[in-house]
C-alpha cells in the first residue's frame, strides 16, 4: 500500500529504546508489526496482573503491573519496562496561554516574576487581591516571561494583561 | 526467661526476629514509624507501639522512646536487630538499667569492637592477625607510619564501618589530602574524626566467621561465610561454606575468631570479619557485635535458628551446643534484594511494589519485610528482602537460587533480581573464583541480553493493559475485521 | 441451504472473450479512480506541504484503524462534469471503522481549488448525510474548505436539497442521538462554519484551522476590518474566547489522535441484527465474474453464476422455484447476515412481478433485509400481458418494496432500463446504498429502442405535414441520439452525477455488500405497513 507513511503507530518505548507497534490484520489470528518483525498473536483481552498469550504459537505467560506511563512486565525471569508514549492534551492547552489576564477586577499586592524568565508549571506569577480574597496566580506551563504588565498597588479591571509569555512555536507535523 | 521481646528494628530483620520470638512461644512487640504502618512486621507482632519522628529512619534510633514503647507494652527484653541501635553501647546500658533484658553482648564489648582502632589492638593482642597499619594523630608520623608499611593503603575511620568514610591511597603525594577528606566524612557519618590506614590488599576475599558466647567465657564459632561480592562496598552476594578455602586456612581463622571472642568474654551472637589476601594471609577487619544479614545461611549449613540462640543466652540459657556438634553439611548462598537500578551504578529507586509472588519449594527460603502495594521510600534503606537457596553442593545451591530469583516476582519499583541472578550464572562465580572487585570487573558481562521475541512479548503484554490498543485489536466489527486492509 | 451449481464453463471462447472485456474494464475503472483520488497539479500539493498540512488521504488512513477496510462512496462523482475541475468532486465520502466503530466519514479536498464546494460537492455530502440518518452511522468530518464556488452560487445554494440540507441533515441526526465529530484542519468558511459547529464535538488545529462565517476577505469588504485568518476565526479565539471549538491541537497528528479518543468515549449502539452464523466464502471464484458478465448490453446471463460469487458458501435456498421463473427469488446469507435477494434472470412478466411482491412481504414478515441483483431492460409489453394485468402486478411490486420497512441495499450488474428500474427498487427507493459494474448501463430504454422510437415520431410528424422524410437528417437524428445514449447511459455519467453511490469492481462485490450491510444494520427497522394494493 503506497499510503505506509500514513500510518499511526503505537509509539512506546521498551527498556529505554524506541520502538514502535502497529496492528496489521486481526483475521484469522491478530496480527502485530513490533519493530521489523511481524507476529501472530494468540491473545485475549484481559485485564489484571496476570497475562498469558502466544506468539507464533510460543505461549508465554507472567505478570505485570502498571506504574504511571509504564507497565513493568515480568516474563522469563526477566523484568522490562515499558512505557506507552500517549499525546498529552495539556500541552496543547497549555501552549494557547500566552497571555494571563485577570479575570475580575482587583489590584496587584505582589510580583513574583520578571521579563525574561524562564518559568516552569507551577511557578508563582503574581499574588493579587479581589473582592477581599488574595490568590497566587501560577505559571499553567513552561514557557519565558516577554512583560509583566503591572506593578504591585496597581489596580486592574476584568480582562487587563498582566503577564505575557513569549509565543510558542507552531510544530510542523 | 523473659515473656515479651520488643524487636527494636523494622524491614525483614523484624519480620524474621518476630518469627522466632513466636516459635519461642514468647511474644513479639513492635515498634513502627507512621510511615511503616501497614509495613508487615506490625501485622505479626503481638503489640505494635507507635513512635514519633520527623524523619522515619529517626523514630528506630530513638532509645528513650523505644524503652518507654517496651514499658508501656509489658516487654521484658529488647532485640535490636542489625543496624539502627544494635551496636550502640549506650543504648545497651539504658535498656539495662531500665531492667530489661538486651539481647546482644554487654556494653563495654559493644563499645570495645565498635572503635576500630581499639579493637584492632585488642585483636593484635591476642594474636589475631592484623593488618599492617598506621594509627597516628600527628600528621607527620602518619606519613611515616605510611610509608613503613608501603603503598597502597586503605584509610578508614575508627568509629565508622558498612564501607562508609574508607578511600584507597596509593601515593604518598595523595595522602595528606586523601586523610583530610577521610577524617572529614568520617566526623559526618560518625560524629568521630579519628582515621587510620592499613595496608590496602588488591583483590581480596571477604571472609568473616559467626560466633556465639555464653558470656563466661565459652564461645563457639560456627563456621564461615564468604561476602566478597559487594557493591558500592556493601554486600549483595553471601555463603556458607567459603569456596576454594584450605581446610588449614578455614581452622585458622575460625580459630582466630574464637580465640578474640573468649577473650573478649563475649555473649550472644556475634561476627569477626577477616580480609583474606590472594596470597593466603588474613587479617581481621572488625567484629560486628551483633546478628549479621547474611545469617541465613549459617543456619542453612548447620541447621540452627541464631535468633534462638540468641533469645536463649539473653535468657541465661547459655549455648545449646558444643564446637564438636557442629558439623556443616552442603552448600547455602543468599542474595540481598535491593530496590535499585544496576544499570545506572545501582543508584536507589523508588516506587510502589504492585506484584509480589514469593518462589516456594525445598531448599529455597525467603526473608522479606515488604507486602504487595507497599510504597518504597528513600526513608528507609533499600533492602527489601534476601532470598536464600541451599543444597547439597555449591553448584545445585547456586542454581536453585539462579531459578528461585528467575520464579521471583517483584515488579513496580526497580530491582536488582535479575542482575543477581546473571551474577549467579556468571562462570566465575560458579568457579568460585571470588573477590571484592568481582562485580566492577566483570561489569561489562552481567550487562542484561535483551532477546528479540522476548522483548515482543514484554511489548505486547504492557499494550494488552492498554485500554485503547485493546479496543483497536478486538473491537472491530465483523466483516471488517475479516476483511482487514482493503480499499474498494 | 444447498450451494448452488455452476455451468459455466471456463474454457469457452464466450467466457475468455468476456473475461477479458470486463478486466479491461475493471483496469479501466481502477485507472480512473486512481486518477480521482490522486492526480492533482504539483503546485497544489505543495501549497499543503508548506502549509504543514498532511493530504486528505493521509488524515483519512490516520483516522481509521489500523489494517480495516474502507469503502469509499462515489470516488468518480463529477468525473464528467465541471471540465474535470473536481475530481471525486473535491471531497471523500465513506464508511469505515474509528476506536473500533463503524462512522461514515466526509473529508474534504483541499487539493483541489482549495476544498471549495461545487454543486456536486453539496450533492455528496448531503448523500453522505442522508446514508448516516438512514443507516444511523456517527459521522467524522475532516473539515478543510475555502467555501462555495461563487460562480455556481445558484446550483448549491439556493435549493431545497442544496447547502442548507447539509445543516439540515446534521441537525437531524444530532437529534436522533448519533454522534458527530468534526476535525477542523483548515478554513470552515460561511455556510461550512457551520459543519464543526452543529457537530456535537470538534478539534481545531492551531495555526491552520479555522471557522468564521465571513474570511478575511468578505470582512474586509464588508467593513474594512483587516484581520488574518487566525485572528479571526483560529484556534485560540474559539477554544479559549468563543467557546465554538472543544478542542485545542497543536498539529494535524494530535488533532486525530484526539479525535480517535473521543470516538472511544461514544456509547455503542446495538444493532438491529447480528451476523446469524459465520462468514463463509464463495465456493466459486469471484474473479469468473468478469467472464461472465456480458460484454454487450442485449446479452444476457444467468443471474445464479453472480449469486454463486457473492453468497456465503454460494448457498441459495430459493423461494417458488417454478414459477414466475424470470426473477430469482431466495435466502441466502452474506457475510454471515440473512438476507433475502431478488435477481433478475429476464424480463419481468406478470407471475415474476408478483412473486417478487410476494418475496418482499415475506421478507418483511422475517426481518430480513432484501439484495436487488438488477439486470432489467424492462417489463413484458403487448396487449395479451396488459389485459393480464401486468401494470397492476408492476404497480403491486412496486408498493411491496417501496413500503418495505427492512433495509433495501441495489446492485446494478448490468441494465436497468425503464419501469423494471422501480420494482427492484432503483435510487428513488431509498435503498441504503446503491452500486453499479462498470458495465452498467441506465435510462428510461435502451439506446437503439430510443433511437427507433424517435424516428417513429418524427417519421409520423413529417407525414401530418406532409413532408419527406431526409434520409441524412433522419441519420443525424438516430446518431445524434444515440451519441447522447451512449454517454449518458453509462455508469461513469451515473455515478459522476451521484445517481450510485459508487462503481465496484465486480470482484469487490462481496466486501463493498457486507460492509454495506453491516452499517445498514445499525438502523431499527422500519414502521410495518402497506399501501394498497391493486389486485
Amino acid at each position: 500500500m503506497a499510503q505506509l507513511k500514513s500510518r499511526m503507530p503505537y509509539r512506546l518505548q521498551v527498556n529505554g529504546r524506541d520502538a514502535e507497534v502497529d496492528i496489521l490484520a486481526r483475521r484469522p489470528r491478530l496480527r502485530v508489526r513490533i519493530g521489523p518483525d511481524v507476529y501472530a498473536v494468540a491473545a485475549a483481552r484481559e485485564r489484571g496482573e496476570k497475562f498469558s498469550f502466544a506468539i507464533d504459537g510460543v505461549p508465554y505467560h507472567g505478570w505485570r503491573c502498571i506504574v504511571g506511563d509504564e507497565v513493568h512486565v515480568r516474563l522469563n525471569g526477566r523484568t522490562h519496562v515499558v512505557r506507552l508514549l500517549r499525546h498529552d492534551p495539556q500541552r496543547a492547552v497549555a501552549a494557547l496561554q500566552d497571555e494571563v489576564r485577570a479575570s475580575m477586577p482587583g489590584v496587584v499586592v505582589a510580583v513574583h516574576c520578571e521579563s525574561g524568565q524562564a518559568l516552569a508549571a507551577g511557578d508563582r506569577l503574581l499574588t493579587l487581591e479581589s473582592m477581599k480574597l488574595q490568590m497566587t496566580l501560577l505559571a499553567s506551563h513552561e514557557g519565558t516571561v516577554a512583560q509583566v504588565h503591572v506593578a504591585p498597588e496597581a489596580v486592574f479591571e476584568r480582562g487587563a494583561l498582566l503577564v505575557s509569555f513569549t509565543r510558542q512555536e507552531r510544530r510542523n507535523p | 526467661m523473659f515473656k515479651r521481646v520488643l524487636v527494636a528494628n523494622r524491614g525483614e530483620i523484624a519480620c524474621r526476629i518476630l518469627r522466632t520470638v513466636h516459635a519461642q512461644g514468647l511474644q513479639a512487640v513492635a515498634v513502627y514509624h507512621h510511615e511503616d504502618r501497614a509495613a508487615p512486621h506490625v501485622q505479626l507482632a503481638d503489640a505494635a507501639v507507635r513512635l514519633e519522628a520527623d524523619v522515619p529512619s529517626a523514630a528506630y534510633l530513638d532509645q528513650l522512646q523505644i524503652i518507654a514503647a517496651a514499658r508501656r507494652a509489658g516487654a521484658d527484653a529488647i532485640h535490636p536487630g542489625y543496624g539502627f541501635l544494635s551496636e550502640n553501647a549506650s543504648f545497651a546500658e539504658r535498656v539495662a538499667d531500665a531492667g530489661l533484658t538486651f539481647v546482644g553482648p554487654d556494653a563495654e564489648v559493644i563499645r570495645l569492637m565498635g572503635d576500630k582502632v581499639r579493637a584492632r589492638a585488642f585483636a593484635a593482642q591476642h594474636g589475631v592477625p592484623v593488618a599492617p597499619s598506621v594509627v597516628e594523630s600527628d600528621p607527620g608520623r602518619f606519613a611515616a607510619g605510611a610509608q613503613a608499611i608501603g603503598f597502597p593503603l586503605l584509610v578508614k575511620a575508627a568509629a565508622g564501618g558498612g564501607g562508609k568514610g574508607m578511600r584507597i591511597v596509593r601515593t604518598a603525594a595523595e595522602l595528606p589530602e586523601s586523610l583530610r577528606v577521610a577524617a572529614a566524612e568520617a566526623q559526618r557519618y560518625f560524629g568521630d574524626g579519628r582515621v587510620y590506614a592499613e595496608r590496602y590488599i588488591e583483590q581480596p576475599r571477604h571472609i568473616e566467621v559467626q560466633v556465639l558466647g555464653d558470656g563466661s567465657g565459652n564461645v563457639v564459632h560456627l563456621f564461615e561465610r564468604e561476602c566478597s561480592l559487594q557493591r558500592r562496598y556493601q554486600k549483595i552476594v553471601e555463603e556458607s561454606p567459603a569456596p576454594n578455602l584450605s581446610a588449614a586456612l578455614r581452622h585458622a581463622m575460625c580459630d582466630a575468631a574464637v580465640r578474640l571472642a573468649s577473650a573478649a568474654r563475649y555473649r550472644n551472637a556475634g561476627t569477626v570479619e577477616f580480609v583474606l589476601a590472594p596470597g593466603g594471609e588474613f587479617y581481621f577487619l572488625e567484629m560486628n557485635t551483633r546478628l549479621q544479614v547474611e545469617h541465613p545461611v549459617t543456619e542453612y549449613v548447620l541447621n540452627v535458628d541464631l535468633v534462638a540462640e540468641q533469645l536463649r543466652i539473653a535468657g541465661g540459657g547459655g549455648l545449646s551446643f558444643a564446637q564438636a556438634g557442629l558439623v556443616p553439611r552442603g552448600h547455602a548462598i543468599e542474595c540481598r534484594i535491593c530496590a535499585e537500578e544496576p544499570e545506572h551504578e545501582f543508584r536507589p529507586a523508588t516506587g510502589r511494589i504492585g506484584v509480589l509472588e514469593v518462589p516456594r519449594g525445598p531448599g529455597i527460603r525467603f526473608d522479606g519485610g515488604v507486602r504487595a502495594g507497599q510504597t518504597i521510600t528513600p526513608a528507609f534503606d533499600s533492602m527489601l528482602a534476601k532470598l536464600i537457596a541451599y543444597g547439597p553442593s555449591r553448584a545445585e545451591a547456586a542454581r536453585t537460587l539462579a531459578e528461585a530469583l528467575q520464579r521471583l516476582v517483584l515488579i513496580g519499583v526497580p530491582t536488582n533480581v535479575d542482575y543477581l541472578a546473571r551474577v549467579l550464572r556468571h562462570p566465575q562465580f560458579l568457579a568460585g573464583q571470588l573477590h571484592t572487585g568481582f562485580l566492577a570487573q566483570h561489569a561489562q558481562e552481567l550487562l542484561p541480553n535483551d532477546v528479540p521475541a522476548e522483548l515482543a512479548a514484554a511489548t505486547l503484554a504492557a499494550l494488552l493493559a492498554d485500554p485503547d490498543f485493546c479496543a483497536c485489536a478486538f473491537d472491530v466489527p465483523e466483516p471488517h475485521a475479516s476483511i482487514g486492509q482493503w480499499r474498494n | 441451504m444447498k450451494p448452488l451449481e455452476s455451468a459455466v464453463r471456463t474454457s469457452s471462447a464466450e467466457f475468455r472473450r468476456r473475461y477479458a472485456h470486463n478486466q479491461a474494464l475493471a483496469a479501466q475503472l481502477r485507472a480512473r479512480q486512481d486518477a480521482a483520488r490522486h492526480a492533482r497539479p504539483a503546485r497544489d500539493l505543495e501549497r499543503l506541504a508548506t502549509q504543514g498540512k498532511l493530504l486528505p488521504r493521509e488524515r483519512l488512513q490516520r483516522l481509521l484503524d489500523p489494517g480495516t477496510p474502507f469503502l469509499e462512496l462515489s470516488t468518480l462523482a463529477a468525473n464528467l462534469a465541471y471540465g474535470g475541475e473536481s475530481p471525486g468532486a473535491s471531497c471523500i465520502t465513506g464508511i469505515g471503522v474509528v476506536s473500533g466503530r463503524e462512522v461514515l466519514v466526509h473529508a474534504d479536498d483541499p487539493t483541489v481549488k482549495g476544498g471549495a464546494w461545487y454543486p456536486l460537492t453539496v450533492k455528496k455530502i448531503v448523500r453522505a448525510l442522508d446514508i448516516a440518518i438512514e443507516n444511523r452511522l456517527p459521522v467524522v468530518h475532516l473539515c478543510d474548505s475555502a467555501g462555495g464556488q461563487l460562480q455556481l452560487q445558484s446550483a448549491l445554494f439556493p435549493d431545497r436539497y442544496m447547502a442548507g440540507r447539509i445543516f439540515r441533515n446534521q441537525s437531524v441526526l444530532s437529534k436522533m442521538g448519533v454522534q458527530q465529530l468534526a476535525l477542523v484542519f483548515g478554513h470552515c468558511t460561511a455556510g461550512g462554519a457551520y459543519v464543526p459547529a452543529l457537530s456535537d464535538y470538534n478539534v481545531i488545529v492551531r495555526g491552520t484551522g479555522a471557522v468564521f462565517l465571513g474570511g478575511p476577505p468578505l470582512v474586509k469588504a464588508a467593513t474594512g476590518e483587516v484581520v488574518s485568518a487566525d485572528e479571526l476565526g483560529g484556534c485560540d479565539l474559539h477554544t479559549r474566547i468563543s467557546g465554538t471549538c472543544d478542542y485545542p491541537a497543536a498539529d494535524e497528528e494530535e488533532a486525530i489522535r484526539i479525535g480517535r479518543e473521543i470516538v472511544a468515549q461514544w456509547e455503542r449502539q446495538p444493532k438491529w441484527r447480528l451476523p446469524e452464523q459465520a462468514a463463509e466464502a464463495p465456493l466459486m471464484d469471484p474473479d469468473e465474474l468478469y467472464g461472465i458478465i456480458p460484454d454487450d448490453i442485449k446479452q444476457t446471463f444467468d443471474m445464479r453464476e453472480v449469486m454463486a460469487r457473492i453468497l456465503d458458501g454460494s448457498r441459495f435456498h430459493e423461494y417458488k422455484p417454478a414459477y414466475g421463473t424470470t426473477l430469482i427469488c431466495g435466502f441466502a446469507h452474506l457475510w454471515g447476515y440473512r438476507v433475502g435477494i431478488l435477481a433478475n434472470n429476464g424480463i419481468l412478466f406478470n407471475d415474476s412481478a408478483i412473486k417478487g411482491a410476494h418475496f418482499i412481504e415475506l421478507c418483511n414478515q422475517n426481518n430480513t433485509p432484501l439484495l436487488f441483483l438488477q439486470n432489467i431492460t424492462g417489463y413484458m409489453v403487448g396487449r395479451e400481458y396488459e389485459a393480464a394485468g401486468i401494470t397492476k402486478d408492476g404497480a403491486k411490486m412496486i408498493m411491496a418494496q417501496t413500503c418495505s420497512h427492512v433495509p433495501k441495499l441495489t446492485l446494478m450488474c448490468h441494465g436497468s432500463f425503464g419501469a423494471g428500474n422501480y420494482g427492484m427498487c432503483g435510487r428513488a427507493f431509498d435503498g441504503r446504498l446503491l452500486f453499479s459494474w462498470p458495465n452498467h448501463q441506465i435510462a428510461v430504454m435502451g439506446g437503439e429502442q430510443a433511437a427507433g422510437t424517435l424516428a417513429e415520431v418524427k417519421l409520423r410528424q413529417l407525414q401530418r405535414t406532409g413532408a419527406a422524410a431526409d434520409p441524412a437528417q433522419m441519420r443525424q437524428l438516430r446518431e445524434a441520439t444515440l451519441k447522447a445514449y451512449e454517454e449518458q447511459t453509462s455508469a461513469y455519467y451515473s455515478t459522476s452525477e451521484l445517481w450510485d453511490d459508487g462503481i465496484l469492481d465486480p470482484v469487490d462485490t462481496r466486501n463493498a455488500l457486507g460492509i454495506a450491510l453491516s452499517a445498514a444494520l445499525n438502523a431499527p427497522a422500519g414502521v410495518p405497513g402497506n399501501g394498497v394494493f391493486r389486485f
